[in-house]
Formats: C-alpha cells, structure tokens, sequence
C-alpha cells in the first residue's frame, strides 16, 4: 500500500458508513504501531493478552465513536493514537490503581483544597507546560511529545531522529530544564516545584 | 512506565498523561505523519498477535452494540448479524451516546427513538421527525415493513424488513418536496427475512411540516404515506417511559399499539460503567421457569409473541387480552443477563494429565471476583482437552455469574467461547474444549468478560395510548 493508496483509503468515511473491511485494513496498517504504543505504556503490568484486548478495544472505540472525529482537528492517525493512548492509561490505572496520581497528591504537593481546586490548578500547570512545548523549536518538540507523550524510548527515538542516544539524552535533558525554568510551577507552599526533572 | 526512563523524567510522563482528549489532539499536530506504505510485517508472534487482535475486534463488532449505545442490545448466541446492523443505524444517524456518564452530566433532552429501541441526547429544539409505529405494505406473497426513521439535521436513517421479498439495495424518498436517495450500509438475512438500514445525507435546516408525510419509492412502487412526528423527549429516562431500578440497572419500557391487537415494547437499559450490554431480558429466558412476562391488572397474562431473529432481543410483542374494558398491562422482567467486558481478564492455570487420561481438579478461579471451580481434566489426545468447571451459579443470588471467555495466550487461534452446558441446571456446570500445546504439561489460558445473571424483577407499568 502506498502513500497514494492510503490517502485514497479514506478510513473516517469507510468507518462511517460500517466497512467492516476498512476495519480490518486499518487493524494492518496501524496496528502495529498501536500495539507497541500500548505496550509501552502498558509495560511492567499487565500482560500481553491485556495489552492485545486494549488495543482491539482502541480499533472498537474508533469504530463506534467515529462520528466524533474532527478532521480539522488531528489527523486519523493521530486520532487512532490519542485513543490508544487513553484506553492504554485506562487499563493502566485499573492493574495498578495507585499509578496516575502521583502528580496530583505528590508533585503539586498539596495537603489541602478541594478535588476541584487541586484539578483546576493541575489543568492550569498542564495547559502552560503545553503552551511552552509548542514554542520549542523542531525536531525538540518532536523529540519531547514522542518521548513524553508516546513513551517512545531513547533508541527508538535515536533511530528516527538519527541521532545518537546520547544526543537524544542531551536534547531531552536541555528542554526539561527549559521548561523547567521557563514555567515555575510551585504548590501551595512555593516548594512543590513541578517534579524534580 | 517506560524502561528507560531516569529520575528526572517521571513527572513529565505524569504531567502529559492528564492532557485532556482535546488540547492533545492539537497538541500532537503534526507530529505523526501517515507512513509512506504500510507496515513491513514484523515477526511471527507480531502477526499471530495481530491477526488475534482483528479476530476479537470483528467478533465484538458482530456480536455487540456500540458501547455508548446500550439501548441497543443484542443476544449474540442468536442475533449476530442484527446486531452489526443496529449499531451500523444507530451510528449512521450519527447519534450520540447514550450513557450513564452522559446521563449524569445531562444538560440535553432525551428522545425516544421508537424502532432503534434506543434513545438520543439532543438539544432542546432540534429537528427531529420519526416513525410512531412500523408501516407494513404487501409486496407479492411477502411483506415490507418500514421499521423505523429519523429524520434530522444533516442526515436521514431508515429501516426496513422484508419478509419473503427481494433484499432492497438502495431506494428514493420523498422529504419535504425533496427526492433523496437512501442506500444501505448494513443488512442481514435468515430464512427468506432480511433487516437492512439505509441513510442519506439531508439538508442542515431541515424543517419538515409533521403534517407532511414521506413516501418511499422502492422498485417503481410507493410505499406510504409515512407519518412522522417530532419523538417524545424528556429531561430523563425514567420520565420518558415506564421505569424501574434494580442494581443499578434502569430499564425503562416504551410501548406501542400496533395492529391486529398487538403491542410492541422496546426496552431500553441505562447501566452502570462496569456493564457494557444487556444481552437479554428473559424472552429467552435461562432460569427457564422464569422468563418475562406481560400481565393485566388482576394478574392474567397475556401471550408473548416468540422472539424472532429479526427483532432486537430489546423488542418483544403481546397480545391484549380480549375485554370490553380497557386494558392496563404491566411488564415483569425477573432476570436480565449482562455482560462486564471490562472487568480484568484472569489466568488459569492447571496441571495436564498424560494423554488419554483425565485427572480430578480442586481448582478454583475467579473473575470479577466471582468463584470458578476446576473439578476434572482430561486429556482426549494430545492437544484436545476438556475441563469440567462448576460456575457456582445460583439463581436465588442477586448476581451470579454465568459465562466467560476464554483465551490462549501465545496461540495464534482465536479467542473463543469454548464451553458447553451439561444439562445441569441450576449448577450450571460446563465442560470447556480446550487446546493444550503439544507436549506441554500445563493448561495456560484466561478468562475475560464475564456475563452474569441478575436478578431482579423489573416491573414496568406501561403506559398505552391509543
């Protein structure tokens, strides 16, 4: 399949109107890609069964929910992507119920407040971290997102980027602490520091 | 977490996990470019694994409703293809989910979709015109029934069944002095009876007289009037039909006069997060004694109509009782089957006996946190296995589990169903047909997606207009 054939392909209308066929096309062609992404975030719990249903679960989700895909918004892959990457945190959290909330009651280190305060200032702290991801210039942007947010490991990254694993280390390691410098997030009383990066 | 990660990277991992759907959607902009050609084919496991994964993912697809769309449920053991063609309707309206999530955020109304036996979260004052009750024309020795439209903004759904006709492809409608072409993206057939949906792209404004009915134009012939109607709506389910609660469960009941002293009733089920369907409501039902049943007030029952394949396992028929008098008829559900697909899949492991042997087991399992006991294996050959397993099941329980999956870890069948029923009611004991590995000592596989039997009953005064 070329790139060609895959522009033609149209997945979010063959999946709108019910292609089962599209379904399974589109199970071979991103879903190698999905279930390494499921895997990384699933690794060190869970198993590969539990990683197999969740990433079956993901081509389910787009399946029925494909009404909401927004085109204009991210790419069908990238869509495909997003959805893996919540139902992966979903099944994550529920094989080891203490994991996702480590930001929440360690890193912002609050002791008081209300769920909606403490959610508020952590939505507030992950939409400026956002902001200064996107000011980062390219491929440290990339870098940073496949990394942090894809959970892609040093080597993979090295391999893509043609860097060196050490460089790959290097550039990480140079944006955290812009970042870190650049937002200076601090809890409640001024020493919850956004993470020790 | 990731295996490389070092100290100073946790909290970025955190931080990006609580990104919303949204902001990561333009987040990622860019950043995942679609690959020149598809992926090279990785290695053995890699496509085993894959072709596993596309296997359950059509099953599910074949066998369940949209999740978010809980209203349309099926029994997969008889219903398969109809399920695949409801949930492909109810996603071509482009409906939007209902669910208990939706429901407790609810800002929208609710309207009742009569023929999807589902409802649609919808803003107060949109345009939406449906079918009251079903149509049905003769065509030759057979019979078409218009079962269901929507009509709304941007798009238009229509079902029919055909009993002893032709299977249609495609047909025209008049709408609101527009001709439209309806085409089918989903059918199913048994027995000379097909079901299929049909959709078309509508105007955004579209505003139809309710006085003004719709004709279908199928094969050169006119198939109407159709009268629609703007849906019964509501704040909330149990405020849009007959309604009850047992464990969390609602089932509200939404009935309909048709002719020849018929009633039909759609059942639909607002659930809790940890059910994903509602596979039946005992019209068939598996405490055999005690399937649902319709009732007058003085406690005489009128006669169900038999399930059919074509019909929503959410759908049933009654006959009035013959009365001068003005009828008042309640439903009574004692039990409904449901399944939990997201409740965390459990290994089993057992010992595997020499072949041609069998051994007593004292095993238990469990799932979902329900017992499962492992009381005999034999080893018919030396892949074929068959386990007996006592569910534990207990009719009189609120819950009780009933079946499960099974799946082979590192086999590249499919996973599969593998049980059967011992004729041991009410113990409900099986035997699973099992495959062991050639050679291996040990039988390795796990249970997923529970479904049980709760029990109720749900009863549902219906309300009967003329």
């Amino acid at each position: 399949m070329t790139r060609n054939d895959h522009d033609s392909l149209d997945w979010p209308g063959r999946f709108r109107t019910k292609d089962k066929q599209a379904l399974a096309d589109a199970i071979d062609f991103y879903g190698p890609d999905v279930h390494r992404l499921v895997q990384r975030i699933l690794a060190g719990c869970g198993s590969a069964e539990d990683a197999e249903e969740c990433v079956s679960d993901v081509f389910l989700a787009a399946w029925n929910n494909i009404g909401r895909y927004d085109p204009s918004r991210a790419s069908f892959r990238t869509w495909i992507f997003l959805l893996a990457k919540y139902k992966a945190l979903d099944l994550r959290r529920k094989l080891q119920p203490g994991l996702g909330r480590t930001l929440n009651e360690a890193t912002l280190n609050m002791q008081s407040g209300t769920n909606t305060e403490r959610e508020f200032l952590q939505r507030e702290a992950t939409g400026e971290l956002l902001r200064y991801i996107g000011q980062l210039r390219e491929p440290d942007r990339s870098l940073f997102l496949r990394r942090y947010y894809l959970y892609e490991s040093l080597d993979e990254l090295a391999a893509a980027f043609g860097f060196s694993k050490k460089a790959v280390e290097s550039r990480l390691y140079r944006c955290r602490t812009m970042l870190k410098q650049a937002i200076h997030l601090t809890g409640e009383d001024g020493k919850g520091e956004l993470g020790s990066w | 977490m990731v295996k490389d990660m070092n100290s100073g990277e946790k909290s970025i991992f955190d931080q990006l996990d609580l990104l919303e759907f949204s902001e990561a959607e333009l987040a990622l902009d860019g950043l995942l470019s679609e690959p020149e050609s598809s992926p090279v084919p990785g290695s053995k496991e890699e496509i085993a694994s894959l072709e596993r994964i596309k296997s359950r993912t059509l099953d599910l697809i074949q066998t369940e409703p949209a999740p978010e769309l809980p209203a349309a449920v099926r029994k997969p053991r008889r219903r398969a293809a109809i399920g695949a063609a409801a949930a492909a309707i109810l996603m071509a309206a482009g409906l939007l989910a209902f669910s208990p999530d939706a429901q407790a955020g609810l800002k929208q109304a609710l309207s009742f979709l009569p023929g999807f036996g589902t409802v649609l979260e919808s803003s107060p004052g949109s345009q939406l015109y449906v079918l009251e009750k079903p149509y049905t024309a003769s065509i030759g020795k057979g019979k078409l029934t218009v079962n269901a439209v929507l009509l709304q903004e941007n798009s238009g759904t229509i079902t029919l069944r055909g009993q002893q006709t032709p299977v249609i492809t495609e047909f025209q409608a008049d709408i609101g002095g527009d001709r439209y072409t309806f085409t089918s993206n989903m059918r199913s057939s048994a027995s000379g009876d097909w079901y299929a949906s049909f959709s078309t792209a509508l105007p955004g404004n579209l505003e139809l007289e309710t006085a003004e009915p719709v004709t279908l134009y199928i094969h050169g012939a006119a198939v109407g009037p159709l009268v629609l109607q703007a849906p019964v709506t509501a704040d909330d389910l149990q405020h849009l039909g007959a309604s009850d609660v047992h464990q969390e469960v609602r089932i509200t009941a939404f009935p309909v006069r048709l002719d020849d002293g018929l009633v039909r009733v759609e059942l639909v089920p607002a659930l809790p997060d940890s059910f994903s369907a509602v596979h039946s409501y005992s019209l068939e039902p598996l405490v055999s004694w005690n399937g649902l049943y319709v009732e007058n007030a003085e406690g005489v029952k009128a006669k169900v109509e038999p399930p059919s394949t074509m019909v929503y396992p959410s759908e049933f028929s009654f006959r009035e009782l013959a009365s001068a008098e003005e009828q008042s008829y309640r439903v009574v559900i004692p039990y409904i089957e449901i399944a939990e697909r997201k409740a965390l899949s459990r290994e089993v492991v057992l010992p595997l006996p020499a072949s041609g042997e069998s051994a007593p087991l004292h095993i238990t399992a469990e799932i979902a946190g329900y017992p499962v006991e492992f009381t005999r294996i034999e080893r018919s050959s030396g892949t074929a296995v068959s386990v007996d397993v006592d569910m534990n099941f207990d009719p009189e329980a609120a819950k009780s589990l009933t079946h499960f999956f099974i799946r082979y870890p590192g086999s590249g069948d499919k996973y599969s169903y593998g049980w059967q029923d011992t004729e041991t009611f009410p113990r409900i004991l099986k035997t699973l047909l099992l495959d062991a590995e050639p050679g291996a000592d040990t039988l390795r596989f796990r249970m997923s997606e529970p479904q049980f039997l709760l029990k109720g009953p749900w009863i549902l005064p219906l309300k009967l207009e003329d």
